[in-house]
This record gives C-alpha cells, structure tokens and sequence, in this order.
C-alpha cells in the first residue's frame, strides 16, 4: 500500500531485514563494547544504508527497461575507489607507513624471518578453501580461494585491496572476516601459544632493544626496501611502494606536516570512505549463504595457522640463536598491528614478570605486514 | 565453477611462500648489512675528527 508513496518498504525482503540487523549489532558492539569502532561503526552503517531499497546510494535505477543503472553516491566510491582502481585500501597504507616504526626491526632483522613464516596461514586457508569448492561445499575457484586465504594477513587494508581485484563480490564478508579477528587476537593467539611452547620457553627472559638505530639507517631503509621489493614482486608495488613512501616522510624530518596528515587527516578520511563501502558491499543475497560461514571458519584457520607458523620458526630461531630467544615473540608475525605484539607483551609478562617483549615483538609485526603486502602482490601476479 | 588445476595451485602456493621467504630473507640481509656498513662509517667519521682535533 505504501509502494504508492514511493516509500521502500514493499521491497524489503526478509534477507534485508537480517542485514539491517546485522548492521545495527554492530553499531552497538562499536558504541558499547568499544570493538574495533573505527571499522564496525562505518561498516554497520553502510549495511544498513546498502539493505534499504530503493535509496540509489549504489546504483540509480535506469528509467530504460534492462540498461544499467547510474552510479550513486557510494557506487562511485567502491566502482572508482576499490573494484577499478583500488585507490582507498592503497591511501590507507601511506597512513600505516606513517604510523609505523620500523626501529626494532632494523635493529634486528634476523626479526623479518617471523613475518614470513606467519604467512603460512594464508596458505592453509587458500588450500582448504580450494577442497571445499572441489568437495562441492562452496562455490570457490582460485580468485575467491586466494580472496578468502588472504585474510590470513591480519590486515584489513590488504585484504580490501586482494579481494577488491580477484573476487569483489566477496570484499564485505572477507574485510569484516578480518577486521574480526584481528580485534580477536586477544582470544585467538594466546591458547595458540600456549599449545605450542612450554612454559620454560615462554618465560625465556630477552634482553631489551640490542642497539640504538641512527636515523641515517632509518631514512635508508624505507628506500631499500622498495627498491628491493618491488623489483622481487612488482605487483606488490601499491602497497608496498606506498607504505614505505608513507613511513619516508614520517623519518625524513623535512615533512612533518606531510607526515602529520598521513597519520591523521588522510587514514581518517579514507577510512571513513572505506568503511563505509565495505559496509555497503554487504547485501543481503551476497552474505546470507553458506559459504560467509565458511568464509569466517577459514579467517578462523588463517590467522591461527599464521600464529603457529611465527611460533614454530620462533622455536627453530632459539635453538639456533647465541642470543636467548622467547619464542612466542613469533605469533607477532601475523602483522594485526599493534594488538599481535600486545598479545606477546602481556603473554610474556604473564609468565616472566621481567620480560618486557613488546619492542621485540614489534619488529615481526612490521614485517608481517611487508610480507602479507608480498604475498598479496604474488596472488596477484597468478590470479589477477 | 571450473576443475581447480592443483598443478598451478601448488604452483601458487609453493612460489607464494617461497617468494615471501626470499623476499623478507634478502630484506634481512641488506638491513643487517646497511647497518654494518652505517656503523662502520660513523666509526670512521668519529675517529677521523678525532684525528684531526689531535693534529690542530
């Protein structure tokens, strides 16, 4: 009867309604819980605003029966911003670069190897996404596969930035799928590690940072490490090259106003945008099927087959190592910056009331995200 | 859906993380070595202007 206003409810379908329910839990989980605010609050949001018919914020309806429709106001973000050109998850890492301290990490490379070896979650989930689309439980080839495993990274801008390219339709499940977890870390990393290391390893005590870091040497390695990356793995190029120009003009001292917008004005606008068009990528006949279950069980595998992977090469490194070396500083390795590192702070403190991890721990973090931008730039080099 | 090729999928998946070791390995090469290098230099720079208070 209201249809004859114009008004949206004769269109709203009960998968709509669901949504927009969706949205509104978490709005509230944001609000009250204060869980990852800046994501769920925008996303919650844009699910809502993308369940409500009729609104033309995505698409306006043509008035010629079968021709496409014109782009609303956040169908232009997401068909410039993310599915064409994958500006927004890209601007994002100029403000990470600019966050970023790479101190520890330079102090102690031997620390870049835990990065690596965190990224055999995104493999894990990536196989076993492949067997449920070959068991017939869910409609994934390799595009999706790669898609779903990359959550694994533990960053949200790289997993906008994969999926965005390989398989768009999944961009809101997978980015929520991580976003999730990695305010999860807290619950998901701890049992991990405990199940791997013994508590004599857990309490090994290490020394504070090795060496001061010259700013000459922190100047020079955002420059290397572009140099050397983005010849390695070109396609990596967006998101490294931006992420290094990014932490350039927080060390070079010359640009602090540069430096000051990337880490403020310029990650919050993109945000804000970014969010919101991962909210609207939310439609009900995308996410209410079965494969969104799969999709968050193999987050679920990536993420704790990353931790795993940072805290076996973490037991191999304090065998080898003249220095003592706590294991668990490994789990760190799965980027989820700064929360990984967190998670080994308190889980070393907890056991070895002298240990203070945090510093070393935040030397993996960085690298897992050089490396999750790394493997994120080979899927691309295959599948894009 | 398409048959999965697991050919190219071991392929993807044995280069992805082969490459990502490469790459983080040679990033922790060239950071050890550009800080020995640096070091080293400024050790030289230090000793040199201490040489050349010593003669003046």
């Amino acid at each position: 009867m209201l249809d004859f206003l114009g008004t949206g409810f004769g269109e709203l379908s009960a998968g709509n309604i669901v949504l927009i329910c969706v949205g509104l839990g978490f709005i509230y989980l944001a609000i009250t819980k204060k869980w990852e605010p800046y994501v769920l609050l925008p996303v919650g949001v844009g699910a809502i605003l993308a369940n409500l018919p009729g609104t033309g914020l995505l698409v306006y309806p043509s008035d010629v029966p079968g021709e496409p429709g014109t782009l609303g106001f956040l169908g232009v973000f997401i068909e410039y911003g993310l599915v064409r050109y994958t500006i927004l998850p890209i601007l994002i890492f100029i403000g990470l670069g600019a966050m970023t301290d790479f101190g520890p990490l330079i102090a102690n490379p031997k620390l870049f190897l835990l990065g690596a070896a965190a990224q055999v979650g995104i493999i894990i989930a990536f196989l076993g996404a492949l067997l449920l689309g070959h068991l017939g439980l869910a409609d994934f080839g390799l595009k999706e596969a790669a898609s779903i495993a990359i959550i694994g990274g533990a960053d949200g801008p790289t997993t906008i930035f994969v999926t965005s390219q390989l398989a768009p339709g999944l961009m809101g499940v997978t980015a929520v799928t991580a976003y999730s977890y990695m305010s999860l870390v807290p619950l998901i990393q701890p049992p991990i590690i405990r199940a791997l290391t013994s508590k004599k390893e857990r309490q090994t005590y290490m020394r504070p940072q090795v060496r001061e870091v010259s700013r000459r040497e922190e100047i020079l390695f955002p420059i290397v490490c572009i140099l050397l990356v983005v010849l390695l793995v070109p396609r990596s190029a967006p998101l490294v090259g931006m992420f290094m120009f990014g932490n350039l003009l927080r060390v070079s001292g010359v640009v602090d106003r540069l430096s000051e917008t990337a880490q403020d004005s310029l990650i919050n606008l993109t945000t804000i945008i970014l969010m919101l068009c991962v909210g609207a990528r939310m439609p009900a006949e995308v996410v209410l099927r079965p494969e969104t279950l799969m999709v968050l069980a193999l987050g679920l595998v990536a993420f704790a087959g990353g931790t795993a992977g940072g805290v076996l090469l973490g037991k191999l490194m304090r065998v080898v190592s003249k220095e003592p070396f706590n294991p668990i500083v490994g789990a760190a390795g799965v980027s989820a910056v700064p929360m990984a590192a967190r998670v080994v702070q308190q889980v070393g403190q907890k056991e070895n009331p002298r240990n203070f991890l945090l510093m070393h721990a935040m030397g993996p973090n960085a690298a897992g995200v050089i490396g999750s931008a790394v493997m994120a730039g080979v899927l691309l080099t295959f599948l894009g | 859906m398409p048959a999965i090729d697991w050919g190219q999928v071991g392929t993807i998946a044995g280069v992805g993380l082969g490459m990502v070791a490469a790459v983080l390995g040679i990033l922790t090469a060239a950071t050890w070595l550009m800080g020995v290098v640096l070091r080293r230099m400024e050790k030289r720079r230090q000793m040199g202007g201490g040489k050349d208070r010593a003669q003046s």
